[in-house]
């Protein structure tokens, strides 16, 4: 456990430096425009009201736009869960295929958040905006990334006790 | 890791259903009440006297949702030598740095709460009779928490001292300025050694620590199943 924690650490500020460079920040910029799109492109089957313009979606005027950033496209999360998957004693397919769901997973849930923000920022006042947004969907994706984790443990439990009954016996 | 994994899903979410609610509650009013006040309290204990020169100050102005540290770069030009100091200078774009904000890092004790009476393997009347590991758990993570402020703050501060540099540079173009400050390659380190602290701290230390009580829990219940079956 102790040694899982440790690298888990290790990757992760690994994780953070490579996710932060100058180097990287074209690609992120492009993944935040990517979930705009995608986020504007679902409104867009139900609601042709809601505008984009490049990262930013906005209902009615632009006092009501929000933009994707950096801090919301949830791959600080995403990187999290990957390097926790991907460092549990499992096959490389196995990890893999989870990170691989784990990214759509969130992602997902991130779509849904920046949907409910769009709506969130017409219907609710600025108070109540920001708490749905720095209170309660923080704590949603936070629940979830955990949860998530957990329940691929349990998922995965036989082939776990099997790794380290082999390792320890 | 192995013993813990056994618990009941359903029963789990059923139990976290029930709690998700009252403990997001406990958490709102305990974080903004409670846990930031404290820290910036006790964060400004040290923070005066170890960069008094700049006068700092931990704020959050009515209306603002972040908290931020105020320097006066006016009395730091003091201690510059040239006579680098001149009043009335106009510095308020640098003289202010946001510590973003510091009540989701107190996030980790709400998801250790939640897990941790969630998918514990003892009945809630068992949890409550130990009350321990709860406790403990809760004061490690708000002692992670105090050590991630302080980071925060001495990042924040040296990349403020290096802002105002920049600024009081282009304003003394012929002074050569040489203000005490951390050096970058430093705070270059501590960036992402922090942004994984934060997400260390919010996301896998309530995990891992549940864990370990998970599995000191298990025991502990196989110990009392098998001196009563024995005793039978």
């Amino acid at each position: 456990m102790r040694a899982y924690l440790i690298s888990l650490f290790v990757a992760l500020v690994i994780g953070f430096a490579v996710l932060k460079s100058p180097t990287i920040e074209p690609l992120v910029d492009g993944f935040c425009l990517s979930l705009a799109q995608v986020s504007g492109g679902i409104i867009g089957v139900f609601d042709g009201a809601v505008v984009r313009d490049g990262a930013v979606l906005y209902r009615g005027s632009y006092g009501y736009a929000i933009e994707v950033t950096k801090v919301c496209n949830a791959l600080e999360q995403s990187l999290v869960l990957a390097m926790a998957i991907c460092l549990l004693p499992l096959s490389w397919p196995q990890r893999l295929a989870a990170v691989a769901a784990s990214f759509v997973f969130l992602q997902s849930l991130n779509v849904l958040r920046l949907i409910s923000l769009v709506y969130g920022k017409v219907l609710l006042s600025p108070d109540h905006f920001d708490f749905l947004h720095l209170q309660i969907f923080v704590v949603v994706l936070a629940v979830a990334v955990v949860l998530f984790f957990i329940a691929f443990l349990y998922q995965n439990r036989h082939r776990l006790l099997v790794v380290e009954g082999t390792t320890h016996g | 890791m192995a013993d813990w994994l056994e618990v009941k899903p359903r029963a789990a979410l059923c139990r976290l259903t029930i709690l998700a609610l009252p403990l997001f509650g406990l958490w709102l009013v305990l974080s903004a009440h409670v846990f930031v006040p404290v820290a910036v309290s006790v964060q400004s204990l040290w923070l005066t006297p170890a960069y008094r020169t700049y006068e700092p100050r931990i704020v959050k102005t009515e209306g603002e949702k972040h908290w931020k540290i105020e320097t006066n770069l006016f009395r730091a030009g003091q201690a510059y030598p040239h006579g680098a100091y001149r009043p009335g200078l106009q510095l308020d774009r640098t003289s202010s740095i946001n510590l973003e904000y510091i009540q989701p890092l107190t996030l980790s004790l709400l998801i250790f709460w939640l897990v941790h009476l969630s998918l514990s393997p003892l009945s809630w009347s068992e949890i409550s009779r130990q009350g321990e590991p709860l406790l403990t758990g809760s004061l490690q993570l708000f002692g992670i928490f105090m050590l991630l402020v302080a980071a925060k703050i001495f990042v924040g501060l040296g990349e403020l001292m290096t802002a105002g540099d920049g600024l009081m540079r282009s304003f003394y173009l012929d002074t050569i300025l040489v203000p005490r400050q951390p050096p970058l390659w430093l705070l270059d380190l501590l960036k992402p050694i922090i942004d994984a602290s934060v997400f260390f701290l919010i996301l896998v230390l309530p995990v891992a620590l549940c864990v370990t009580n998970w599995s000191k829990d298990a025991t502990a219940m196989e110990t009392k199943h098998s001196a009563w079956t024995t005793a039978v």
